[in-house]
């Protein structure tokens, strides 16, 4: 059975396993689905959209919860109290773009998303299979089944975010997400291959650019990144004309905490011709709690319309768009979120947030 | 397909791969001869020796060096010099 077919049976098996959990009695259901909840939240729980999101449920304000109930409960309040005053009316037209953008707030499905990102990982393999030397093709499949894996765990969570009705069926989407579980002996065994060839590689010829940025990929993805950032350092030295190895160093930093780092080391990216920088740069933006929402959207927009398709194919293999979908779904959804509840607030913020004019302006600067 | 993808049983070089992986100790030397003195990180600038061996404060240095400066002999002693945490090695 292809992997297509899977995840069709898993589909219906979930939707089965969902009508049998109707059934049990409600606290049962409510610990099972909350057991689900914390596991996946041990794997993606601490980024910072799905934080941002879980906060505003939590703050009690009718705004924050009326958007966690769903679009429509929104549109209803809002424009409900919109019609009642001149000032209300003013708000409602301001926010109508907002909230119905909120209407198609992620009630993302782990299957669809999956079978879009597996011809990614097809596209890959194909690759693979080309040149079974390569250690990079080794590398690129393996980060492309870490991050399937991933957007499988961020699509559950936003269901159960968003939708509580979704509750009911986290236990039933396990069967979903543990297809994502397959992959990972064999990505284990894609990145011990690209470790060998590596090494092997650059015991032949240490200064060469490529492997030292493969081999610092690889300790990125088994989660060392003491080791991925000496390797990154090095590739950067090797080729300093190219910006794909900062695109990693500022990887590594980000996966440390380290948000100045990160920005800089992708902003020099950006500089020396690799556009994947503004993709990261767009990230950072999107999670700073210190800019405006708006801001934060505009600038965003902004920095992903300078991403070149090439540059992504070159970084991350040849495949298909798909890979942290969900992800990115989630940072773009919270800001809009966070958009619409200053919405209701008096802003003032017209000129672009301090700290990222820099950004703006290399991004500008590749429109002229 | 992705099902005889995740097999990985297609490579026909994985065999000789895992072979090799077997036999990798938990440091693996960078230095292709065996007999030869790896260059000492002593040698290089103190600056590209910090830069290269530790974890980075908020603000890494290495950020604002002149990257294309350093040549290719000092990265070779570089990374020569490196011996290199196997992480696939058993605990």
């Amino acid at each position: 059975m292809g992997i297509f077919d899977r995840l069709k049976a898993a589909a219906s098996v979930a939707a089965n396993a969902a009508k049998e959990a109707v059934g049990e009695q409600t606290d049962a259901i409510q610990r099972r689905a909350g057991k689900e909840v914390d596991d996946l939240e041990s794997h993606v729980g601490e980024e910072g959209w799905y934080q941002g999101i879980k906060r505003a449920g939590g703050v009690g304000g009718e705004v924050a919860s009326g958007v966690l109930q769903g679009a429509a409960n929104i549109g209803r309040t809002i424009f409900e109290e919109a019609g009642r005053t001149e000032l209300g009316r003013g708000i409602g037209a301001s926010t109508r773009e907002v909230t119905s953008t909120i209407g198609t707030l992620p009630i993302v499905s782990a299957v669809s998303d999956a079978r879009r990102a597996l011809h990614g990982v097809d596209a890959l393999g194909d690759h693979l299979r080309e040149d079974p030397s390569d250690p990079e093709r080794f590398l690129w499949l393996a980060e492309a089944l870490e991050a399937l894996s991933q957007d499988r765990d961020r699509a559950v969570l936003m269901r159960a975010l968003l939708n509580p009705t979704a509750l009911l069926k986290i236990a039933a989407l396990r069967t979903t997400r543990s297809l994502g579980r397959e992959g990972e002996d064999a990505r284990r065994r894609l990145l011990k291959s690209a470790f060998v060839l590596t090494v092997r590689g650059l015991q032949a010829c240490p200064t060469d650019a490529r492997l030292l940025h493969v081999m610092a990929r690889v300790y990125l993805a088994v989660d060392d990144p003491r080791e991925a950032m000496r390797f990154a350092k090095l590739a950067v030295l090797a080729a300093p004309e190219d910006g794909a190895p900062l695109v990693t160093l500022a990887r590594i930093y980000l996966s440390m905490g380290q948000r100045h780092n990160g920005r800089q080391a992708a902003r020099l990216a950006a500089e020396r011709g690799c556009t994947v920088g503004f993709a990261l740069l767009a990230d950072v933006v999107l999670e700073d709690a210190g800019v405006e929402p708006l801001e934060r959207l505009k600038l965003h927009g902004v920095l992903i319309e300078r991403i070149e398709e090439h540059d992504m194919l070159a970084y991350y293999g040849p495949r298909s768009q798909g890979f942290a979908l969900v992800g990115a779904v989630g940072r773009a959804q919270w800001s809009k979120i966070e958009q619409f509840l200053a919405s209701q607030q008096p802003v003032a913020a017209e000129e672009w947030p301090v700290a990222y004019e820099d950004d703006a302006g290399i991004a500008r600067e590749g429109e002229e | 397909m992705i099902d005889d993808l995740l097999d990985l049983d297609w490579l026909p070089d994985l065999d000789q791969l895992a072979g090799v992986m077997d036999n990798l100790p938990p440091q693996v030397d960078l230095q292709p001869d065996p007999d030869a003195v790896p260059p000492a990180m002593d040698d290089l600038p103190a600056a590209l020796s910090d830069a290269l061996g530790a974890l980075p404060e908020e603000d890494d240095d290495f950020l604002g060096m002149d990257h294309a400066a350093v040549g290719a002999e000092l990265l070779r002693a570089a990374v020569e010099g490196l011996s290199v945490r196997n992480p696939f090695a058993p605990v």
